[in-house]
């Protein structure tokens, strides 16, 4: 079924280690963009703490 | 041709090797070659019938906002229903019809045109293909439940997204599988690019396609996760108490706007720059001319690449942000009319002493040039803050990306499709017919987006299902503009259709002096497209510089 | 190519002859620019979206012509043969980066400039604190104590109803009248504390050259003043998506001579004074006995 491209893959086991690498590198990437803009979120939140108070801090920027 | 220097393909030494490998394969026949598909060929295949059909549910959503909007007064829907029309529409147009298009041709071509077998994962490609039609039916499904599909518009915006009725949930989850298949079809490309490349196949000797996908990769791999995050948080904000973007528990609504537009305006560039790719492989074929500058080219195209992640804040001038941030992000939403432009320039001066024959692909390639530049002078007027404050938010807006939409990333599609049809199916299609498809495409999506400059200057504010008796006139011309432009759209799957039936047998080349690996292969393309790898003399010569 | 081209020939020779002010008729053929607007930011904002466009015109003159002189010359149909030596040229590389560079600045210096002045809002005469409901406004007028609600006046509300039966050409002004106008005087600097109570919503008066999103937890601050001899009323609506009634809030602003706007003001004190008879209140049609937010939301669900 993917008899052409396990071939390719199949010869050169290096290669097949490269293709392993990158993915989870990308994948990684990915997983730091998802989670990293919540926890910027998630920090911007409290650091101006709760309540009502703040969006008039909000407010006077 | 005469002056065509080149061998012809069926000559080439690489692919006589390559059909003996061919019959070694054996595929699997009927339900289980598409299921469990794994060849790039095939997934490719499904990608963009399945865009096609996008295409067309979310055209038939905007028929129904141009027809609400063919004369004042409430005619058909509820206002509630357009909201969902046109939140329905963009999402359906651009997760469901232009992303996926663009990953149909990138799996069709870009093993074919680096010298690879297949894409380096083809299971992961089956995948990332089988989450979407659940993603759509789920999106799709929404307008059947209780408070309707959503209606907050594609932008999702807090806190007039939290009041979505049943839908709420389903729209996110149905965003979180878009989003992540477009991931896993960009890791996708990246790795077989920096993998599966073929000996002698040096980075800057990838045809403009495959660099413009690769840059539009990184582009997914950095936004789609932004926009994950942002609905993960909306989410929470409706179920799980939490208050990011909601004032009243010392959340920030703008701060939703900020994260949506770091994703949203990458994403843009998402939808284009693949468009770019393909009129630059468009042209310099039917100018019989390499293109001009092709390194200044992929500069200018990382560099506009670079540039969409820092302009997102032009989108909320109006927001309040502060006057030094409204000065940076004016200022560096101008600097990108600079790489665009270099690439205009280039189109250009690679038609400039050309030799030009205009068949359907150039035809579309052209409509894109003409129509994309008048998008950019629209963009670059919005890019000015004081004037903004009057466009923003209006139907200059819609002109404005819809002539970057439309006759842009669309037409580049139809545009590919013509230009790679032949070599996909072996079989030509009916030229004239497709000439007739363009000009009517031409007309009339001028027809339709022209006049909504005037209704937005004049003061139309956009996603109004009811308007002031003043833009009548307009917006009646537009909406026959939008019917027949969706009627003539109908001729594409036709012309597909009739050409995969009955077309004439194409030859291998195809377009006399197409250049690049894919042309050095027969027609159709063999189902494993490089099995053994193109010779590095091949390689040269298909270079397009 | 001379279909090619005719579509946008056609459009842009009907774009420049509606430009001239002769032809712009009462009818909505005409209404396809920008107006001038009533105030100095929304006429600076003007000439520098006419130096735009016809920055973009002269650019597109140049392009799309040598675009077009390429399609009639350079024709494989004519026998012409490609130079396929013309494929790099550093010079005029480095030429067309510098020369869109600099038509950038030359743009951009005065955009920055209106810019500042458009976010300068000290020293105001007059300070209107503007809330967005779904669907209306309230505007109070900080320094008198007058506030009221403003929505869609009720023929409008009747004929944009689905199936009304009712021709919104019939309507004077279909979509774009109050209730209850805002009153403000001419040649004086007003400041508009804007903010929302439910979702975002945007203020947009054309004329006035003034757009901002009023958002919930935010006062966004944006300022006007009314050429002096320009008194008149001034139309516009919400522009941020809010909702099924998002076309329905439309903003109507009534600008007065200040002596007009002064016995106006004193009216509307009276009559809103905690003190005042019942009946008066009652009596005075405009933004007497403000409705709470509760009110208001109950009118606006009739829609």
């Amino acid at each position: 079924m993917i008899a052409g491209q396990m071939r390719v893959l199949d010869s050169d086991p290096e290669r097949r280690r490269r293709v392993r690498r990158t993915t989870l590198v990308l994948a990684c990437v990915a997983l730091a963009f998802y989670i990293g803009f919540i926890v910027m979120s998630v920090m911007r939140s409290s650091r101006q703490g709760g309540g009502a108070a703040d969006t008039t801090a909000a407010a006077s920027r | 041709m005469a002056e065509h220097t080149h061998a012809p393909a069926a000559t080439s030494p690489a692919h006589a090797v390559h059909a003996v490998h061919d019959e070694h394969d054996h595929r699997p026949h009927g339900w289980r070659r598409w299921v469990y598909a794994t060849n790039h060929k095939d997934i490719g295949t499904m990608y963009l019938v399945f865009a096609g059909l996008m295409f067309l549910i979310g055209g038939s959503f905007a028929m129904v906002i141009r027809a609400e909007l063919f004369e004042p007064g409430m005619q058909l829907v509820d206002p509630q229903f357009f909201n969902s029309m046109t939140t329905m529409h963009a999402l359906f147009m651009i997760f469901g019809a232009v992303m996926p298009a663009w990953t149909g041709l990138a799996n069709w071509l870009i093993p074919m045109q680096i010298g690879a077998p297949d894409m380096a994962l083809p299971r992961l490609n089956n995948l990332s293909f089988w989450i979407l039609p659940f993603a759509f039916t789920l999106l799709f499904s929404t307008l059947f439940v209780p408070g309707g599909a959503p209606a907050g518009g594609w932008t999702l915006y807090a806190p007039l997204m939290v009041q979505t009725g049943d839908a709420f949930p389903m729209t996110i989850f149905a965003i979180h599988m878009m989003g992540a298949s477009s991931i896993l079809g960009a890791i996708n490309v990246i790795v077989t690019i920096m993998n599966m490349r073929a000996k002698g196949m040096g980075l800057l000797r990838m045809p403009l396609f495959v660099w413009t996908w690769f840059i539009t990769a990184f582009l997914l791999i950095a936004a789609m996760p932004v926009l994950a995050g942002a609905v993960t948080m909306l989410l929470t904000d409706h179920y799980f108490g939490t208050t990011f973007f909601t004032a009243t528990g010392g959340g920030d609504p703008i701060m939703f706007q900020h994260i949506f537009w770091f994703f949203g305006h990458p994403e843009v560039y998402i939808l284009i720059l693949p468009a770019f790719g393909v009129v630059s492989e468009i042209i310099p074929t039917f100018s019989r001319k390499p293109l001009f500058g092709y390194e200044t080219m992929v500069y200018a195209t990382a560099s506009i690449g670079f540039l969409s992640f820092i302009v997102w804040a032009h989108h909320m001038f109006v927001t309040g942000i502060p006057l030094a941030g409204q000065l940076f992000f004016m200022l560096s939403t101008m600097l990108i009319a600079v790489p665009t432009g270099v690439k205009v320039f280039n189109w250009t001066a690679t038609m400039y002493k050309g030799s030009l024959s205009f068949e359907p692909p150039m035809l579309f390639a052209l409509g894109f040039l003409f129509m994309f530049t008048i998008g950019g002078f629209s963009g670059l007027m919005l890019a000015l803050v004081p004037a903004d404050y009057e466009y923003h938010g209006t139907y200059f807006v819609v002109a404005h990306f819809h002539y970057v939409l439309v006759p842009g990333a669309i037409f580049a599609i139809i545009g590919a499709v013509y230009y790679w049809l032949p070599k996909w199916s072996g079989k030509m299609y009916d030229m004239r017919l497709a000439t007739w498809h363009f000009w009517l495409s031409t007309v009339f999506v001028n027809v339709l987006f022209f006049p909504q400059h005037f209704l937005g200057l004049a003061g139309m504010p956009r996603r109004i299902p009811d308007y002031a008796v003043q833009f009548t006139d307009w917006n009646m011309v537009s909406s026959i503009g939008g019917f027949a432009f969706g009627l003539s759209q109908l001729l594409f799957p036709y012309i597909v259709l009739k050409c995969l039936r009955s077309g004439e047998p194409a030859t291998g080349r195809v377009w006399e002096s197409a250049h690049g690996l894919e042309w050095e292969l027969p027609s159709p393309a063999p189902y494993h497209s490089w099995g053994e790898p193109p010779s590095e003399a091949l390689i040269a010569r298909g270079a397009a510089h | 190519m001379v279909q090619k081209i005719a579509p946008k020939l056609a459009a842009l020779t009907a774009l420049l002859v509606s430009l001239s002010p002769a032809a712009r008729a009462q009818s909505g053929w005409g209404e396809i620019n920008m107006p001038r607007g009533v105030t100095m930011i929304s006429q600076k904002i003007y000439d520098l979206h006419m130096l735009c466009f016809w920055v973009c015109v002269a650019i597109g003159i140049v392009v799309f012509g040598v675009m077009i002189y390429s399609m009639v010359v350079f024709r494989h149909s004519k026998g012409v043969v490609a130079d396929t030596t013309l494929v790099h040229n550093t010079r005029i590389e480095v030429i067309w980066t510098i020369i869109p560079v600099c038509i950038l600045i030359g743009v951009a210096v005065p955009a920055a400039r209106t810019l500042i002045q458009i976010s300068d809002t000290r020293n105001p005469e007059l300070t209107i604190k503007v809330i967005g409901y779904q669907w209306g406004w309230q505007y109070q007028y900080l320094e008198s104590g007058v506030s009221f609600f403003s929505k869609l006046d009720a023929r409008s509300n009747a004929a944009s109803q689905l199936d009304s039966g009712i021709d919104p050409n019939t309507v004077p002004n279909y979509l774009r009248d109050v209730d209850h106008p805002l009153v403000v005087p001419v040649g004086t600097k007003i400041l508009l504390l804007i903010t929302a109570d439910d979702v975002i919503h945007s203020w947009w008066v054309p004329d006035l050259g003034v757009k901002m999103d009023a958002i919930p937890g935010y006062i966004n601050e944006a300022w006007f003043a009314v050429d002096a001899d320009k008194a008149g009323v001034y139309r516009g609506q919400c522009t941020e998506l809010c909702g099924r009634g998002h076309a329905f809030m439309p903003i109507v602003v009534d600008a007065r001579s200040k002596a007009d706007f002064n016995a106006w003001l004193d009216s509307e004190e009276a009559a809103q004074k905690p003190g005042a008879p019942a009946q008066a209140t009652t009596a005075a049609p405009a933004g007497a006995a403000p409705p709470t937010p509760a009110q208001l939301a109950e009118a606006s669900a009739v829609r």
